[in-house]
């Protein structure tokens, strides 16, 4: 199937349903034009995928892969600022997104080592202002990974993410620190743990019930774990 | 006695998108639509309430992107051939439909949209910012300074540099545009974190506004909870959204805006129509666009919109909302010792009017009521935060607008990627702002040029319609195009080797915050 994003949003709603019931695609009574197209678009990379697997030489297999190395490679180039860094982002109070790259030298330093194991994530937990952290634990990473969702829990106030490499001895280096994480996680159970019939009037009408459904929806499965370490 | 108070704000944020050279570019017409829908209709709103003796009282924010967009002669004119284009479509619509009267009847009443816009924008010779500004004199609009371009504040935390650089250039392009000294300040998505008070409150801002779950999820709870303002221990006032309000008006399930009754905007004839009939208005090999002839309700694809249904559901919608915000700020007062308890409700320019069709004329009902109400008032902000003369102190969790209450909208696999450009870019004008203090002319037109790149690319816009398909090309297109460009001028630095034809060119380009002074990034 030859389709093109252009090509599509330049046609028709009847033209798009047409072609989306030939793909066996299901249009719902409110058809929504976008996800459509991204469904036909989803099902013509398929294909894309399949006939190149057959179609072309390796030569040309190597030329399009370059070509869309390419069209791809602002997202996803290694070594792109040349720096060594580790960033951390809050995507919410549970998730941070880590974000790490090497300069080049670096990275052919760490890497090529003879005794080279993997590179790693410490997560580092704080407890008020020591400097000291009270706690930690590791993610092993790929060598071409270059960003990472981690989780917190309610304890976590202040985080930092290292960058850390590991030698088949065990021995650890660390490579890079990130920013520090600081959030009062506690608040989220400590407030939103209760039962309705326990919640104020005033708090009622200011959207507590709404707040709790919410976290309830996006966080599920840290409110039985919290309340396990309540008993 | 009116004892309780409403207070409506009306967040206006769009990236910037004059193409210079190219006409018909279909991000432009996303900015006219926010005219056709949203600003033009809520100035004749204001008009017609002025008009009726009706009381009313909002407040306003203007991203400077868009007082810029609003300020361009070439947007002017391409916007007033658009609409002439449409409402020549529409008279041949009529003719063509001359013996349907139904259809004629929708046809007319989308062509009366286009007129009454249209008659609007020339009479205000096009200067839509200036009424604004004259209506802010008058008493009934407070106007908000904000960012220079919506960032989303939290992820600049470790650099405050560059948020008072953002806040600084904001300040400066309000003045710009509105004769007003601003004591209010709205944090782009109300994206608020613990400290960014501090900021704000160095600008000379008396309040801002904050989600609800900022005061909700905060270590001390504000007795009246989000019914009354709250302060910080540096002073700076703060106002939280009513969650509950918001949702009756904007959830995409059981709120007044979901009612199938009312129009179904998705459903336009620029995506139904054959290319010959659409050729005069848009180029259909460029993407079929909405060109805001809708004549189907959200009951089905097929079911025609009823204008008399609607409008006697706009009138009923109106009543029910400015009612339960009186029993429930009624009950306020009964269950707590808050006498004159505050319903804040914010709605984006991208919903009112264009995402809710009938959001407009919604809003002048509610004003309506409240003005006819004995029990409740419209009130600006300004106003709201000093009803209270003891204000109970709070530190604001964590928290922003978006549906997630965080950030979640900003992380997807499409947008990801672009967070480590922009802190790193971030990072790089601080320290080139720094390096280069005492730069020569050449330079601080490089430095300026790569302060505004970054200040692009900040704006939580880009991450954010990555994810949605029908904009994931376009942003990724704009988005790499202001990394890049930030690389060429930190290269052209760096090597001393500046490309004059390259960066008069982009000067010409974006035209926009000329008064952007590089050394905004420099540590104060």
């Amino acid at each position: 199937m030859e389709v093109s994003k252009s090509y599509l949003e330049s046609l028709s709603a009847d033209e798009l349903i047409k072609l989306a019931d030939s793909y066996g695609i299901d249009v719902p009574v409110l058809f929504n034009r976008s996800e459509i197209i991204g469904e036909l678009l989803e099902i013509a990379e398929s294909f894309r995928t399949e006939d190149s697997k057959s179609s072309f030489t390796e030569n040309e297999s190597k030329e399009i892969n370059a070509e869309r190395t390419n069209t791809i490679s602002f997202k996803e180039r290694p070594y792109f600022y040349n720096r060594t860094e580790i960033r951390t982002l809050a995507r919410d109070p549970m998730w941070l997104f880590v974000f790490w790259d090497f300069s080049y030298a670096d990275f052919k330093k760490y890497s090529k080592k003879s005794d080279f194991d993997c590179f790693f994530l410490r997560v580092l937990l704080f407890k008020g202002n020591d400097k000291s952290p009270s706690d930690y634990y590791d993610i092993d990473v790929l060598k071409t990974d270059r960003s990472r969702y981690i989780y917190l829990s309610f304890d976590d106030v202040l985080t930092r993410v290292d960058l850390c490499m590991r030698l088949q001895n065990k021995s650890i280096t660390t490579i890079s620190q990130s920013n520090f994480f600081r959030l009062d996680r506690k608040n989220i159970p400590n407030i939103l743990c209760v039962l309705d019939s326990n919640i104020s009037m005033v708090s009622h009408l200011s959207g507590l019930s709404i707040l709790k459904k919410n976290h309830f929806k996006n966080y599920r499965l840290a409110f039985p774990s919290y309340k396990e370490s309540l008993k | 006695m009116k004892d309780s108070n409403f207070v409506f704000v009306l967040d206006s944020f769009h990236p910037y998108v004059r193409n210079k050279d190219e006409e018909d570019a279909k991000e432009e017409e996303y900015f006219f639509n926010i005219l056709s829908y949203c600003y033009l209709p809520l100035l004749e709103m204001c008009e017609n309430l002025i008009r009726n003796k009706i009381n009313f009282k909002f407040a306003v924010v203007f991203e400077p992107t868009i007082c810029e967009m609003l300020s361009d002669n070439i947007l002017r004119t391409r916007y007033i051939e658009l609409l002439k284009s449409k409402i020549e479509f529409a008279k041949q619509e009529l003719v063509r439909f001359s013996d349907h009267e139904k259809t004629k009847k929708l046809i007319q009443y989308n062509l009366k949209l286009f007129s009454s816009d249209k008659r609007f924008f020339e009479d205000c010779g096009g200067d839509i910012l200036k009424k604004i500004d004259n209506l802010s004199k008058l008493g009934f609009i407070e106007i908000l300074a904000t960012t220079a371009t919506s960032c989303f504040l939290p992820f600049f935390a470790d650099y405050e540099t560059a948020i008072e650089a953002q806040i600084e250039m904001g300040r400066i392009s309000y003045g710009n545009y509105f004769t007003s000294v601003p004591s209010g300040f709205w944090i782009p998505a109300l994206a608020y974190y613990s400290g960014l008070d501090k900021i704000i409150k160095k600008y000379g801002y008396d309040y801002t506004i904050v989600d609800s779950r900022a005061f909700l999820l905060s270590d001390k709870k504000n007795p009246t909870g989000i019914f009354s303002a709250a302060v910080a221990e540096n002073g700076l006032k703060f106002l939280a959204v009513d969650a509950c309000s918001v949702q009756s008006v904007c959830n995409t399930e059981d709120s007044f805006y979901s009612n199938p009754v009312y129009m179904d905007p998705e459903n336009d004839v620029g995506f139904t129509l054959p290319e010959n009939r659409l050729k005069p208005l848009f180029d259909v090999s460029k993407g079929r666009r909405r060109i805001g002839f809708r004549y189907w309700s959200k009951v089905s694809k097929d079911s025609v919109y009823d204008i008399a249904a609607a409008n006697a559901q706009v009138i009923e919608d109106a009543k029910s909302f400015v009612n339960d915000r009186i029993n429930t700020l009624d009950k306020i007062i009964e269950n707590s010792n808050c006498n004159s308890p505050i319903s804040v409700l914010t709605c984006s320019c991208h919903f009112l009017g264009r995402t809710w069709c009938e959001g407009i004329s919604w809003l002048e009902n509610v004003f309506t009521n409240i003005h006819h109400s004995e029990k409740i008032k419209a009130v600006l902000p300004s106003e709201a935060v000093n009803i209270s003369k003891q204000l109970y102190t709070i530190n604001p969790f964590f928290s922003s607008c978006f549906e997630s209450g965080y950030a979640a909208e900003l992380f997807t696999k499409d947008s990801d990627w672009m967070h480590r450009h922009v802190i790193y870019s971030t990072e790089q004008m601080i320290r080139l702002a720094e390096l280069f203090k005492g730069a020569d002319n050449v330079q601080e037109r490089l430095l300026n040029a790569a302060a505004k790149e970054v200040m692009f690319m900040q704006g939580f816009y880009w991450p954010l319609y990555a994810a949605k398909p029908e904009f994931t090309e376009l942003t990724e297109k704009h988005f790499t195009d202001y990394v890049k460009s930030f690389i060429s001028v930190y290269d052209a630095l760096g090597s001393d080797t500046p490309d004059i034809h390259w960066l008069s060119r982009r000067e010409a380009e974006f035209p926009l915050f000329k008064d952007m002074n590089y050394r905004l990034f420099c540590k104060k």
